[in-house]
């Protein structure tokens, strides 16, 4: 079932369940920040394109892992996506219902905001902060419970708590429930924001490097619990991870894809092991061979290798470099590649924002990039 | 200052023949911190010695100590901690006449007892002989001060020559790829984390200390310049005859460049070894499971298991083996003893007693089949 491309910009008006529509659809989704204080915002005309046109879809109990590095919008899209940061450009719809449309004009909307905003929700990185430090877990999960399913009494309540509390491995539920944040631990905790986000019964659940603050040891635990729970609740999640070796674990249990960004955009996306194992874009070959090997043989060889980049350094964001963002550090870079920004083309095993992956584009007539002015780019002989 | 003479305590089986130079010797450390609750261990009475020109990984999850263990080789134990046992620095008698960079005098001494130096001492002693590159460093930066002053800061406090001293720091930035004019102009706000992380290193070297001691230096930043840090860590440490201590939690990340490992668990060492004997066939059980909770983009999926149970609470270390709660090999035996470190192999030891049911029962894999077509 290939739903492409969103070009059902309208609509369709039948009462029924919106069957055909994906779970989620983002077309074109730009999210764009104007630059500086004050009055110097309206003066200067830079912006960061934190989010440049993303196009991205996702079915009931799908998984997407956005892996990138920190400042490639990876955040800013996952937010978009379940509808905490207005995008300035493009659509993001819920079952066909643009979520934005639902908002600000509730009378024309098939779904309401409010429901949306339920459908969707967020486990954030740093689970300390975002549980109220003077509140018990019972009043923490308390809360949404109140707000949204107003039918529960207080005996009902109660024990809806205890019950999503043991779905989230916490028992005996009735000790943790009358526990303070503090006296659980990271894990516990990460438990607690994941109990809640699923109190609301929500369509997808956006992970923000929900494993990342969490011992090494127990991130795979987590990230069993969580695929436990998407079967029993049927929730689709749009993960974000730097990790690419976390990010193979989740999809490849889960069956779900890989999404790369680099500066704002989606440059390849496909299976776990389809993007790992024979990536089209030469950015993803440059996060595989970042991710240490286990292999200390594996790893004492790479360390002597020089990194498959012209340089390490990320560009400014407020400055992005023409045509494909990619092309001042990639080692394959020519002519044409500066000049044309690319699209996410069908590659061999995945979908790929690489001239590369075209057999006849004029990539490959163009000339051989020079190096950079100044970047410090040949200069990188690391190893011995 | 009566102090064991090195490599021959705490090693029993060390391998003698080699070339065992040490440069740091760490005896019965222990840290504790009086809490409402009792007193609470943060290091348990931690035996370890950093070989000359090696580079040392300290691994371990977060509240097992390895910070602590960090801060005690420069005798850094913030406040209501107590650092108690020996901390011992062995100057490089070869090295000579260049030992004069800064204010800190050996003397005569063969040795140095670091917990017993006066103030003024230990300030010297910190920078020049030992450095230390702090977790999350890169924001330490004062950002009223350009980078420049920073160095010339330093070098000042340390009454050390000037002119000389920012030639060293020329090719300190050559090592580290950093452009020196650009980066001593500038603020701190005007430059990535890479580019001030790998400042910092260049500021801890800037006195030539024999022993660079780095708490998480690259957790705050991307893969790659992780990585791109890590090779340069290696170039460095030949270049300039350095020691490096490498605290992290992240295991995968070192195995490329560490000489040794040193696991840390519930405070204490319990596995030490040659990098690629640990990595390749782990003896302690918690080693064991750790490499198989850790995925890797080469990973059976399926194999992964984490770790059961919790990780233990400071006040209140299990008794005997503090593994024993979580441990798929433990007996009664390990609920009331202690094991100590013991070798396993000629440069791996563990503290366990039970190292073969160990390696028989928890099963993990690393290799890597070799479907390269990279570039």
């Amino acid at each position: 079932m290939s739903t492409d491309d969103a070009t059902d910009g309208e609509q369709h008006d039948d009462e029924t369940e919106h069957a055909d529509e994906p779970l989620l659809s983002l077309s074109d989704v730009e999210v764009h920040y104007d630059m500086g204080t004050g009055i110097e915002r309206y003066l200067s005309d830079k912006r960061v394109k934190a989010v440049d046109g993303v196009d991205l879809e996702l079915e009931e109990n799908d998984i997407v892992v956005l892996v990138g590095e920190s400042g490639c919008g990876k955040t800013t899209l996952g937010k978009s996506a379940v509808g905490l940061e207005r995008p300035t450009g493009g659509s993001v719809t819920y079952r066909g219902q643009d979520i934005w449309e639902a908002k600000d004009h509730p009378r024309g909307a098939d779904i309401e905001f409010r429901e949306i905003r339920r459908a969707m929700q967020i486990i954030h990185q740093d689970p300390a902060n975002a549980l109220n430090a003077s509140r018990r877990v019972r009043a923490i999960l308390a809360d949404p419970l109140k707000k949204y399913r107003t039918e529960l009494g207080p005996q009902e309540r109660e024990e809806t708590i205890y019950r999503y509390l043991e779905y989230v491995d916490m028992t005996p539920a009735e000790d943790y429930a009358d526990r303070y944040p503090h006296q659980l631990s990271g894990g516990e905790k990460q438990r607690v924001t994941l109990g809640r986000a699923l109190l609301m019964n929500p369509d997808i659940i956006l992970a923000d490097e929900a494993i990342s603050a969490l011992d090494v040891s127990l991130r795979v635990e987590m990230m069993d619990l969580i695929l436990d729970l998407q079967e029993t609740f049927d929730t689709s999640y749009v993960f974000i991870s730097h990790d690419l070796a976390n990010a193979r674990y989740l999809a490849k249990r889960a069956g779900g894809r890989i999404a790369i960004m680099y500066l704002g955009n989606i440059v390849e996306i496909g299976g776990p092991d389809e993007v790992i194992q024979n990536p089209s874009h030469p950015y993803t070959e440059v996060l595989r061979w970042s991710t240490p090997s286990m292999d200390p043989d594996v790893a004492m060889e790479r360390i002597k290798e020089k990194p498959p980049v012209r340089q390490i350094d990320v560009p400014d964001p407020q400055d992005p470099p023409s045509g494909c963002a990619f092309h001042p550090r990639c080692t394959k870079a020519r002519e044409a590649c500066a000049a044309e920004d690319p699209e996410l083309y069908d590659a061999e095993d995945t979908e790929a924002a690489c001239f590369r992956a075209l057999d006849n584009h004029e990539y490959w007539s163009s000339p051989e990039l020079e190096d950079a002015e100044g970047s410090g780019t040949a200069e990188l002989g690391v190893g011995d | 200052m009566a102090i064991d003479q090195p490599g021959t305590t705490g090693t029993p089986d060390a391998d003698e023949d080699e070339p065992d130079d040490i440069v740091m010797s760490v005896r019965d450390a222990r840290v504790s911190f009086d809490m409402a609750r009792g007193q609470a261990w943060v290091l348990n009475d931690v035996d370890l010695d950093v070989r000359r020109n090696e580079i040392l990984a300290v691994v371990g999850e977060s509240g097992s100590g390895k910070s602590m263990f960090a801060s005690a080789l420069l005798d850094a134990v913030e406040d209501p901690g107590v650092l108690g046992g020996d901390v011992t620095y062995y100057p490089d008698e070869t090295a000579g006449e260049s030992q004069t960079i800064g204010s800190f005098d050996d003397g005569l001494d063969d040795s140095v007892d670091v917990l017993n130096l006066d103030p003024d001492e230990l300030q010297a002693f910190r920078w020049e002989k030992v450095s230390m590159v702090f977790q999350g460093a890169m924001n330490s930066f004062n950002p009223t001060m350009k980078i420049k002053d920073h160095f010339h800061e330093t070098i000042q406090a340390h009454n050390a020559v000037l002119e000389e001293r920012m030639d060293h720091v020329r090719t300190l930035f050559e090592a580290l790829y950093i452009d020196f004019d650009r980066v001593m102009t500038s603020y701190p706000h005007e430059l990535s984390g890479g580019i001030k992380q790998r400042t910092l290193i260049a500021l801890a070297l800037v006195l030539e200390p024999e022993v660079l001691v780095m708490d998480e230096p690259t957790a705050a930043l991307d893969l790659l310049m992780q990585r791109s840090i890590i090779s340069m860590l290696r170039n460095l440490r030949d270049e300039f005859d350095l020691t490096i201590v490498f605290i992290t939690h992240d295991l995968p990340l070192v195995g490329g460049l560490a000489d040794r490992i040193a696991v840390m668990y519930a405070f204490e060492f319990v596995e030490v070894g040659a990098t690629r004997d640990l990595m390749k066939n782990a003896a302690h059980p918690y080693t064991r499971s750790l490499l198989r909770s850790v995925p890797s983009i080469t990973s059976d999926v399926d194999e992964m298991e984490p770790i059961e149970g919790a990780r233990p609470d400071p006040v209140n270390i299990p008794t005997g083996c503090s593994f024993h709660p979580r441990c798929p090999v433990s007996d009664d035996r390990c609920e009331i003893e202690d094991p100590e470190l013991a070798a396993v192999e000629d440069d791996l030891q563990a503290a366990c007693f039970y190292t073969d049911q160990s390696r028989e029962k928890i099963d993990y894999t690393l290799e890597e089949e070799h479907t390269e077509d990279d570039r």
